[in-house]
């Protein structure tokens, strides 16, 4: 086996991880703040748009952290700078 | 040149003169404008607000006004009601006592219009019976009529209750015969006692007994 | 199957600067939108109670609104750049969604860049606000120590920033790329309807993320 194809295996193997651990904590942050907001409709029906509104922005930048994993895991699988290093 | 690096400046720099562009083409005349409509608005608020409290105090004014002229108006009617019920009693008691009057008078007329005929009917009435029975008693004869109506007198006379008729007064129009005179005073009884007798020439023919 | 996730392909090149296919496409949607500004201030000028006019109307004034509750006051300026971030991105977003065409902020060197713009701008509105004196000294507050927090504090939400808006951007559009490789016409088009949502969602998220950083700076010394 060469470097070459243990740098890609683990790259691929890196690339799975970063993506199931991030989807995990994405997914569990996303699922409190849904509660969270369902909660405070429950409470305050007249601040719904409020509510709303801040609903997703909380959603969105939970949800980055999972677009970031993602990220990393298409730079590994990719865009890998050490297979181009080793490669040259 | 790297074309990452490029795209990098360039982004920024594209970004840079949109927000400018926009910003001085766009958000500040757009924002002078809404600001321009807001201090229009709050003018023509202001103006609508000035407007309407004048159109209050006019309202309330001619509301004044108009109560005024209502109660004026109301007293002016209650007067001319009392005028009116006024003269109406006014006219309802000259009508009256005209009437009255006028019912007075023809009542007044009408009694004498029947005075005077009933007096002219029982006239003639009395006029032509005299006649009549002067006739008739010249045809009869007086005697003999004297002593019939003497025997019908008597006749009466008896019939009557004995003791209350005193005093008595029989008037004749022709002097009675002493046989006469006794008849009668046997036919009064007791009372024929103090009987008076007299001759009135105003009775024509026959004889009148008056008792008590 | 052509999936582009960091490459940005040169189309020519003027003398030594090269022109990437992302400059093209930025530089499209930026003189459409100065085009609409310009067609929306003449009907506000021209004819106020035209639609046009009043969505020019609303459009602004949402955006004063959105920083005057983030804030705490008006701030035209801030206002301005907020307004023009979001829409550039929301343009370059839904202009992705044409065929054929890449979204500028499907490229890591445009987001970048807008989050350089909007991370100089922070110390340079703290600075506008409260004199230089002052605004350093806020990165030592409440003690010296706190400095290198600070710092790494500002730049890492710079990168969060820029990395976030790429990558939903680009991860939006390589998803609907694999699907019309993979199961063909037609199939991609409810995940092209989301990514439409999610590109509005992360113009506004961007908007809103900058006014916050901007407006802590303002408002710093009031807090």
């Amino acid at each position: 086996m060469t470097d070459q194809t243990i740098i890609a295996v683990v790259a691929m193997a890196g690339a799975a991880l970063t993506m199931a651990l991030g989807a995990i904590g994405a997914a569990i942050g996303e699922s409190r703040i849904g509660a969270a907001a369902m909660d405070a409709l429950a409470r305050q029906p007249d601040e719904a748009s409020s509510i709303t509104r801040t609903l997703f922005v909380s959603l969105a930048m939970v949800e980055s952290t999972a677009i970031f994993c993602l990220v990393v895991a298409l730079i590994l699988l990719f865009a890998n700078p050490f297979l181009s290093v080793m490669g040259n | 040149m790297s074309p990452t690096i490029t795209t990098f400046l360039f982004e920024a720099a594209n970004f840079l003169i949109l927000a400018g562009m926009l910003g001085w083409l766009f958000f500040n005349p757009v924002r002078d404008a809404i600001a321009e409509y807001r201090k229009k608005f709050e003018t023509d608020n202001r103006v609508a607000a000035e407007s309407l409290a004048a159109a209050e105090e006019m309202k309330r004014q001619i509301e004044l006004e108009r109560t005024n002229l209502q109660s004026e108006l109301n007293e002016q009617r209650q007067r001319d009601r009392e005028d009116a019920k006024q003269q109406i009693q006014q006219l309802l008691a000259d009508a009256r006592a005209a009437a009255d009057r006028e019912r007075e008078q023809s009542h007044r007329l009408a009694m004498r219009m029947s005075e005077t005929q009933a007096d002219r009917i029982a006239e003639v009435a009395a006029i032509s019976a005299a006649e009549s029975v002067g006739r008739f008693l010249e045809e009869i004869g007086s005697v003999e009529l004297q002593s019939a109506f003497v025997n019908a007198a008597c006749q009466q006379l008896a019939s009557l209750p004995q003791g209350k008729l005193s005093p008595v007064k029989v008037e004749s129009s022709q002097t009675l015969s002493s046989e006469q005179i006794e008849s009668l005073k046997t036919a009064l009884g007791s009372a024929g006692e103090d009987a008076d007798f007299r001759t009135d020439e105003s009775l024509r023919v026959g004889l009148r007994v008056s008792t008590a | 199957m052509n999936l582009r996730i960091f490459g940005d392909p040169v189309i020519f090149e003027i003398g030594p600067v090269p022109v990437t296919e992302t400059m093209v496409t930025s530089t499209a949607v930026t003189i459409a939108l100065v085009s609409a500004a310009v067609l929306l201030r003449h009907f506000v000028s021209r004819q106020p109670h035209h639609w046009l006019a009043i969505v020019a109307f609303m459009t602004v004034d949402s955006f004063d609104r959105l920083v005057e509750e983030i804030i705490g006051r008006r701030h035209a300026i801030v206002a301005t750049l907020a307004g023009s971030l979001f829409l550039f991105i929301a343009a370059c977003n839904i202009a992705g969604q044409l065929p054929g065409v890449h979204p500028a902020t499907g490229s890591l060197a445009t987001t970048s860049a807008l989050a350089a713009v909007v991370f100089l701008s922070v110390p340079i509105a703290g600075i506008w606000t409260h004199g230089t004196w002052e605004y350093v000294k806020q990165y030592f507050r409440p003690n010296p120590l706190m400095m290198p927090l600070h710092v790494i504090s500002e730049l890492s939400r710079t990168l969060a920033l820029a990395v976030r808006l790429f990558g939903n951007i680009m991860s939006g559009h390589l998803v609907v790329g694999l699907l019309v490789a993979l199961a063909g016409f037609l199939v991609p088009t409810p995940i092209m309807a989301l990514d439409l949502l999610i590109g509005l969602l992360q113009a506004y998220i961007f908007a809103i993320l900058s006014t916050v950083y901007i407006g802590a700076a303002i408002s710093a010394e009031e807090e």
